[in-house]
């Protein structure tokens, strides 16, 4: 597995590497700039198997190099860790935003190190054990089941999975109290997959997030997918309409796209959204569990008994 | 995933790596305490703009929590992440960089302090 590290300090980057040999990975290469780690990845493509950036760095910060990588097809899903010390906190939305997929701390904590680059090396492995798949418009390999949490690089504000739980864990229990989350699930989406054209099961899902995107009245959301067909979105701010309202919204979104979905003998996506739920200290015991009430929610409303259960639960 | 085996050192040649990174550190210490004190200089006759001045002293501060504590300078590292916090999370405008000044300048002493006694070890 090969790294790449990115940060202004030369002498953090020779802390990393020793760090990084230490835990036995020793496939580092280290730049010390944005623009450098740039033209590393255009002139390299599929070389490099996950980027550390740090944050806070002159001409081109972490945040701006994370969104230029994530325009290259190449690294549109590689996992990007960024480095933060506790003064970059601030910034940790905005990487998230452009598709940062975890974080570290400054100072480097051996153990917190190894749990992080663990966590990527177990992601990096499934990557390559997934086989060569035609890809979608949305520019995503197909996964192996319908329970599967997929990453769709191409829409915005829709992160993976595990850049959601990171990001959970980052803001911690005693930031979380403004936030509100949903789920939506797309009620046919078997039928896509049943279908045998993992394409078309990815394009659908593409469709489906930029069709709720656009139904809500705020910006300051993420979205993961969770599998199953399932969504789950994280607002940090009113969402302004209730989630029946949101859904009509979004399946008249989605309605445009009827003719095209006919055309290849598919059904029109169904949503049903789930009632929007609220963190708060009594009902939190953990970050995470947040997008697991907002699927609680979507059950609750719609099943009686769940029918189907993302795999992130 | 099998993490690479081919670390290409004991604990020994580790332990020897780290100490060449904290000299490393310890041998840039100079260089910026000149920096800091130029910077200081510069607010205090007012010859460079003050809220670069300060971005600059918050960036410098910066540079140093990142790697301090992680080879073992956990007092500079803790200094200058309250310096760094403090110019970064204050209000720093033309109209503000004076009093920020004012309440940067004592943590700042203690950091050059902290740094400068490194220097005889």
């Amino acid at each position: 597995m090969r790294f790449l590290a990115v940060d202004d300090d030369p002498l953090f980057l020779q802390l990393l590497t020793l760090r990084m040999q230490a835990l036995g990975y020793a496939d580092l290469i280290t730049v010390t700039s944005g623009a450098a780690a740039l033209t590393l990845l255009q002139s390299a493509p599929n070389t490099v198997d996950c980027i550390l950036s740090d944050v806070r760095m002159p001409e081109m910060d972490g945040i701006t190099l994370c969104r230029n990588i994530r325009t290259l097809p190449a690294y549109a899903t590689t996992p990007i860790v960024m480095i933060t010390s506790m003064s970059d906190r601030s910034y940790i939305d905005e990487a998230f935003e452009a598709g940062a997929t975890d974080y570290i701390n400054k100072p480097l904590d051996r153990l917190e190190l190894k749990a992080r680059i663990g966590m990527v090396a177990q992601l990096w492995a499934k990557g390559q054990q997934r086989v060569d798949a035609p890809l979608s418009s949305y520019a995503v390999e197909p996964a192996h089941d319908f329970e599967d949490a997929l990453v769709l690089p191409n829409v915005e504000r829709l992160i993976s999975h595990l850049a959601m739980e990171n990001y959970l864990l980052t803001l911690g229990l005693k930031r979380m109290h403004s936030l509100r989350a949903f789920a939506v699930q797309v009620e046919n989406a078997r039928v896509f997959f049943s279908a045998g054209n993992p394409t078309a099961f990815v394009d659908m899902l593409g469709d489906v997030a930029c069709a709720v995107l656009d139904s809500l009245k705020t910006e300051d959301v993420l979205f993961s997918y969770a599998g199953s067909g399932v969504f789950v979105c994280i607002a940090r701010s009113d969402l302004g309409s209730e989630s029946e309202d949101l859904g009509h919204s979004a399946n008249r979104n989605l309605a445009a796209f009827e003719d095209l979905y006919h055309a290849d003998g598919l059904p029109l996506p169904k949503l049903v959204f789930g009632a929007t739920v609220r963190s708060s200290a009594f009902t939190l015991t953990r970050p995470t569990k947040l997008p697991e009430m907002a699927v609680a929610a979507l059950m609750k409303d719609h099943y009686k008994a769940p029918k189907t259960r993302a795999r992130m639960f | 995933m099998t993490p690479q085996q081919s670390a290409p050192s004991g604990p020994s040649a580790a332990d020897a790596a780290l100490l060449s990174v904290r000299n490393r550190f310890v041998d840039t210490i100079p260089a910026r305490l000149v920096r800091f004190e130029t910077f200081k200089q510069m607010l205090q006759t007012g010859e460079q703009d003050p809220v670069q001045v300060l971005a600059a002293i918050a960036d410098l501060a910066h540079k140093i929590t990142g790697v301090a504590e992680t080879l073992g300078f956990s007092e500079i590292g803790r200094l200058a992440n309250a310096v760094d916090r403090r110019i970064s999370t204050g209000s720093n405008t033309p109209a503000t960089c004076g009093r920020l000044w004012q309440e940067v300048a004592a943590p700042l002493e203690h950091l050059l302090d902290e740094m400068e006694s490194h220097l005889d070890t």
